[in-house]
């Protein structure tokens, strides 16, 4: 529900978008859109479509959008565009780090918890 | 992101100065944090500080709300980046801390408990390594790997190197597992802080001249076997050279890749991904092979 909800805003946020006044010069289009591209292929692979769903989708949005804003002739605009989907999708891969961090930390209580349950009964006997 | 705010984003006269706004709070919040936090993610940082100062003269200079919108977004998004990244490190830094205080509550076990639990495999092969190390498992004799100076250096710096995932003595050295993190997107080109850090990696490396290094690339299995090939040896490549720009004597040091067939986990989940694509330093103890 709240994927469908990221993309419904970023339609919304193009229609807004495109009607107004011309970006300025904002860099190579194509180079922009190739790390857009690389960017979102790498927070896959990371795993960000399924535990950082929203910014993941968020980045796609933005792709699709720039490059339809190249095939307009509007580089200055897909490029910005392009650039927002490398944002949102380098934050997509660091929250799929932080998650799977998190999850060690609470992995490695749990270890610990199952050693602290064992009582050191027999740690006066010489190894 | 809410659906919400990316509407006010787009459409909002308000909607960059509350984006821009709140990426500054945070960037600042970040900056205030202790020097550790800062140094641990100081090329995020640097990033977000950078797309801030663009989205400010974006608004200064009145290039009009959708690009002002846009620039302030990606300055949020930056600098979220930077804080997730932040807080990676701290989460890691306590597993870490949790794993040390485990470690020691099995030392203060019995020998016959200890003994125990590795035949029932509750030790993990690191806690297996350590144990032996201190003659405190029984069967082994003392640790064959490289020295207790080095491989204590380089658990001090994962503290601080949060690309480092795991330092581990084995029969081939001491193995340091560096993480995907280090690269900047799908590919060979080290992030930014990528080369600090592991100038410091380097220079604990230079404490011990005399030990050949072999550092070697591997993936995931996602994509083409020869594009992963080439990504493993590329990657390894790139942390070579970052190692003798930080002083190591290039002919210590030789490169492999293994493309994505030495896993380490199940490249079906994130955690095993995570796992497989990385890069490992192999510190060889004396007579070692360079290859595995």
């Amino acid at each position: 529900m709240r994927s469908v909800s990221v993309l419904a805003a970023i339609a919304l946020l193009s229609g807004c978008a495109t009607a107004g006044v011309p970006f300025p010069p904002s860099g190579n289009a194509g180079a922009a859109l190739t790390e857009a591209e690389e960017a979102i292929q790498q927070a896959r692979h990371a795993g960000a479509d399924s535990l950082a769903p929203a910014p993941f989708l968020a980045a796609r949005a933005y792709l699709s959008e720039a490059e339809r804003q190249a095939r307009e002739n509007d580089p200055n605009r897909a490029a910005v565009r392009a650039r927002q989907a490398t944002a949102e999708a380098r934050y997509a891969r660091a929250l799929v780090a932080l998650t799977l961090a998190q999850r060690d930390r609470a992995a490695a209580l749990a270890a610990l918890d199952a050693i602290a349950s064992r009582a050191p009964s027999d740690s006066t006997r010489a190894p | 992101m809410s659906a919400a705010a990316l509407v006010i984003a787009a459409c909002a006269s308000s909607g960059s100065t509350s984006a821009l706004g709140r990426a500054k709070v945070l960037y600042d919040s970040l900056q205030g944090a202790g020097a550790t936090t800062r140094e641990r993610v100081q090329g995020e940082l640097d990033t977000a500080r950078a797309a801030i100062q663009a989205a400010d003269s974006a608004v200064e200079h009145r290039f009009g709300e959708d690009y002002e919108n846009s620039l302030a977004h990606i300055a949020l998004r930056r600098t979220q980046t930077a804080e997730a990244m932040a807080a990676r490190a701290v989460a890691a830094h306590e597993a870490d801390s949790l794993r040390a205080e485990r470690l020691a509550r099995l030392a203060a076990l019995g020998q016959a408990q200890r003994d125990s639990l590795a035949a029932h495999h509750a030790l993990s092969p690191r806690e297996i390594d350590a144990l032996r190390a201190r003659g405190l498992l029984g069967g082994q004799g003392a640790r064959t790997g490289a020295s207790d100076e080095m491989r204590d250096a380089m658990e001090r710096l994962r503290t601080l190197v949060v690309e480092i995932t795991d330092v581990q003595s084995t029969e081939r050295g001491l193995v340091i597992t560096l993480s995907d993190l280090l690269f900047d997107l799908n590919g060979s080109t080290l992030r930014a802080g990528a080369e600090q850090n592991l100038r410091r990696i380097a220079a604990v490396l230079e404490r011990d001249p005399a030990r050949d290094i072999a550092v070697e690339g591997h993936t995931g299995a996602i994509g083409p076997a020869e594009e992963n090939q080439r990504l493993s040896e590329a990657r390894a490549a790139a942390v070579r050279d970052a190692l003798v720009a930080g002083g190591v004597d290039s002919a210590r040091v030789t490169v492999r890749g293994f493309g994505e067939t030495r896993p380490l986990a199940d490249d079906d989940t994130p955690e095993g991904r995570a796992r497989n694509s990385r890069v490992e330093i192999v510190v060889l103890d004396a007579g070692a092979s360079r290859g595995p």
